[in-house]
């Protein structure tokens, strides 16, 4: 064995917990659905191959499905733009240079590090019942508030505030970026008189908007797949406005044990989510900037 | 900044430092203590005992294990406890995985699905270790036995009744006493929100509605929900008047708007208007007596609503759980005889008291009246329940896909988004699918 190898067999081996982790926890999984998508598959029986009947059921027949796809898609609609806004913003706050700004660095990435706790869902149910923390928060200007959580118009946006909240993984990301923006172009436009809006939308978001891509795919990508916060705080309900999709996918599989059925609509999300990422990429040649040219 | 870095990873080093220490000790703790039970001359025994309940069933169950480890100092009982949300699935999974505990509690609503996924539990009556005569035989035979095999001993009466809250009734002047009738639940809820505007008669969430839709109309055909050949138990009309009842009490404010209470969506027991006396009474089984007896004091009981021309009373008596010993138990004997010890003995029965409800042996109400243990409100209900009790449900009617369709439609009657008759519209056609679609899948 020349050192090459023996260096490149080292490598591996360093990496192969994740490695094995990989191929017994996602990779076998994720082969097994597609083989149980075509089958009859209750937990404890061994599985029938009944070809696409899972499929055709699903958009002919399953009444929740186009419900609770459509509530996924509102949910992404709203989380991400909201959520990718407000770490922006917060981005360029902390980027101002004080006394103590990594203090509040750590602060506002703290909420992140709960991200998706079941502890965390508990928290924000009480916070947003009708005589919550929040309601007698607005109490003090005179405002009565909505019923959060009862509301079938507003039920999903409190939850989609949740995810809101859990902005500080993206908000590094971005400030990361923000950081890399050269000085010398703010300086420049400065002296030609450009304002601050237009040094924003000029500088600053073309500059940062190869971040701004990343951060869009990966919080799309984790909104379409968001399970805890519906299903600790709302179950799903009032009248099934926070029915998510895979809150369908989990009753599929552990309330009325059709592994199968589950399985495929698994592979539903995955495509769904697979289609919605390209078409991100694709339009990413529009609107990304990269210095280099894109090489 | 530097200095505040330094703090940090300092700060960081030791704390990991410590998780290493405390690592290595609670590890040389454990081959220290294993070291020793090699040097008894008794083999250690360790059972696993998974169960769901409140905090006092929580509590009295871990009081008898200790007490029957201190008794059999060979065995050691290591007990899974949690709320009952989500446990039938963790069961289902752990049983198929072969990771089930030795003894579980399982409801008799379970048995049919748990059935039909395959056959995991002990038949107790063939274990010399138990002895099933402490039991009412009868009751066994309609609850207890699946395929002629007796798959788990019942730790309870269990039976459908109306919690009552007595200072809110003793504040609007109602009886509670009172006999209720589907007719005077809903004159008498009619009262008291007039009289305040904060207050409703009843606790109920959309799966309460649920029981009151069912029993309605139980009472009304006299028939099984869903008959066991997957047809429907009623026709349209008496689903529509079950309906057009059950929206007369949310226009009269005897209910609380969903919007409101929709935060405890299935757990009526613990909205806040339930614990602070703003709501009277609470539709629900009498095995969580001892839950709701520590949020309301001056605790009354009844039975729920009859019908005078009633076909059936829609009165379910069954057994609060079962509990079973899994099949594949690799310590089954001993099992066995802590299973006999938890329902036998005596010092077991005053420490377990009636926090699965009232016990189902005759020996263990003997033992806790003598002792002034058991609640004369909760035997009462039981007693009255017993007179009044319809047969047992079939499994297809307690079916979860199905009373989801319940639920969904009822919400959107308590929100306003359908009338009565296109709820029974809607109930019907949902189940015209979905009924086809169950039986294929038995």
């Amino acid at each position: 064995m020349n050192y090459n190898k023996k260096r490149n067999l080292l490598g591996y081996l360093y990496i192969s917990p994740w490695i094995i982790g990989f191929l017994i926890f996602t990779l076998y999984p994720f082969s097994m659905t597609f083989i149980y998508s075509f089958c009859n598959y209750s937990i404890t029986k061994s599985p029938v191959f009944t070809g696409l009947n899972n499929y055709i059921y699903m958009f002919t027949k399953d009444m929740y499905f186009w419900p609770s796809l459509i509530n996924t898609l509102k949910y992404v609609l709203m989380t991400v733009p909201l959520k990718l806004a407000f770490a922006l913003f917060v981005a360029m706050i902390l980027n101002i240079d004080i006394k103590g700004v990594n203090i509040f660095r750590t602060v506002y990435y703290l909420p992140s590090i709960f991200g998706g706790s079941v502890a965390l869902s508990v928290i924000w149910k009480f916070l947003f019942m009708d005589n919550g923390i929040m309601n007698k928060f607005l109490s003090y200007f005179h405002i009565h508030g909505p019923s959060w959580l009862g509301n079938p118009h507003i039920s999903l946006f409190t939850i989609s505030l949740l995810s809101v909240w859990e902005f500080g993984s993206s908000m590094v990301i971005f400030l990361a970026a923000l950081k890399q923006v050269p000085n010398e172009l703010y300086e420049a436009s400065m002296l030609d008189g450009a304002s601050k809006i237009k040094r924003f939308f000029s500088i600053t978001l073309p500059m940062i908007s190869p971040v701004l891509l990343f951060n869009l795919v990966m919080q799309t990508i984790n909104a379409f797949q968001e399970f805890t916060g519906p299903y600790v705080i709302t179950g799903g309900g009032p009248m099934n406005s926070t029915y998510v999709y895979s809150m369908l996918i989990y009753d599929n599989a552990f309330r009325y044990f059709r592994m199968g059925y589950s399985s495929a609509l698994s592979w539903i999300l995955f495509l769904l989510i697979l289609v919605v990422t390209v078409i991100i990429f694709r339009s990413s040649n529009t609107w990304v900037y990269y210095e280099n040219g894109g090489k | 900044m530097k200095m505040f870095k330094k703090i940090v990873s300092t700060f960081l080093v030791l704390l990991l430092i410590l998780s290493l220490l405390s690592g290595c000790s609670s590890s040389s703790n454990s081959s220290k203590s294993s070291s020793e039970n090699n040097n008894t001359s008794q083999k250690t025994v360790t059972l696993r005992f998974m169960w769901w309940g409140g905090d006092n069933r929580h509590k009295a169950t871990l009081d008898a294990i200790s007490l029957y480890e201190k008794e059999h100092p060979n065995v050691k009982i290591n007990a899974e406890y949690g709320g009952v949300t989500d446990y039938l699935q963790k069961l289902i999974t752990q049983l198929s995985s072969g990771t089930a505990p030795d003894l579980v509690q399982i409801d008799v609503t379970w048995l049919q699905q748990l059935f039909s996924q395959g056959d995991f539990f002990a038949d107790l009556s063939k274990l010399k270790d138990i002895d099933v005569s402490a039991f009412d035989q009868n009751f066994l035979k309609s609850y207890c036995y699946v395929d002629n095999k007796l798959i788990g001993l019942p730790t309870g009466i269990n039976n459908s009744a109306m919690y009552i809250n007595k200072d809110f009734f003793d504040k609007f002047g109602i009886d509670d006493k009172t006999v209720w009738t589907w007719d005077n639940l809903l004159q008498t809820a009619k009262m008291v929100h007039e009289k305040d505007k904060n207050a409703y008669l009843l606790d109920a969430d959309s799966t309460i509605c649920d029981y009151i839709l069912v029993t309605y109309v139980g009472q009304k055909t006299g028939n099984q929900w869903v008959n066991d050949d997957y047809t429907l138990g009623f026709d349209k009309q008496t689903l529509t008047e079950a309906f057009k009842y059950l929206n007369s009490l949310f226009e009269a404010g005897a209910i609380e708007p969903f919007s409101q209470s929709a935060p405890y969506e299935g757990k009526p027991d613990q909205n806040p208007l339930w614990l602070n006396g703003q709501t009277g009474m609470l539709w629900n089984w009498s095995s969580i007596y001892a839950n709701v007896k520590s949020n309301i004091k001056n605790l009354s009981m009844a039975l729920p609503p009859i019908d005078p021309n009633a076909k059936q009373t829609g009165i379910v008596v069954r057994p609060s759980q079962l509990i079973a010993i899994n099949k594949d138990s690799k310590n089954m004997d001993e099992a066995a005889k802590f299973l006999n010890w938890f329902f036998t003995n005596s010092e077991a029965i005053k420490t377990l008291k009636d926090v699965r409800g009232v016990p189902a042996t005759e020996n263990a109400r003997k033992i806790l009246s003598d002792n002034n243990l058991l609640d004369s409100v909760l035997t009462d209900n039981a007693n009255q329940a017993m007179e009044k009790m319809s047969p047992p449900e079939n499994g297809i009617s307690g079916n979860q896909e199905l009373e989801k369709i319940n639920t969904d439609i009822i919400q959107e009657l308590a929100y306003k988004k359908i009338t009565p008759e296109q709820a029974a519209d809607k109930l019907i056609n949902t189940y015209k699918q979905k009924l086809p679609e169950i039986k294929n899948q038995q």
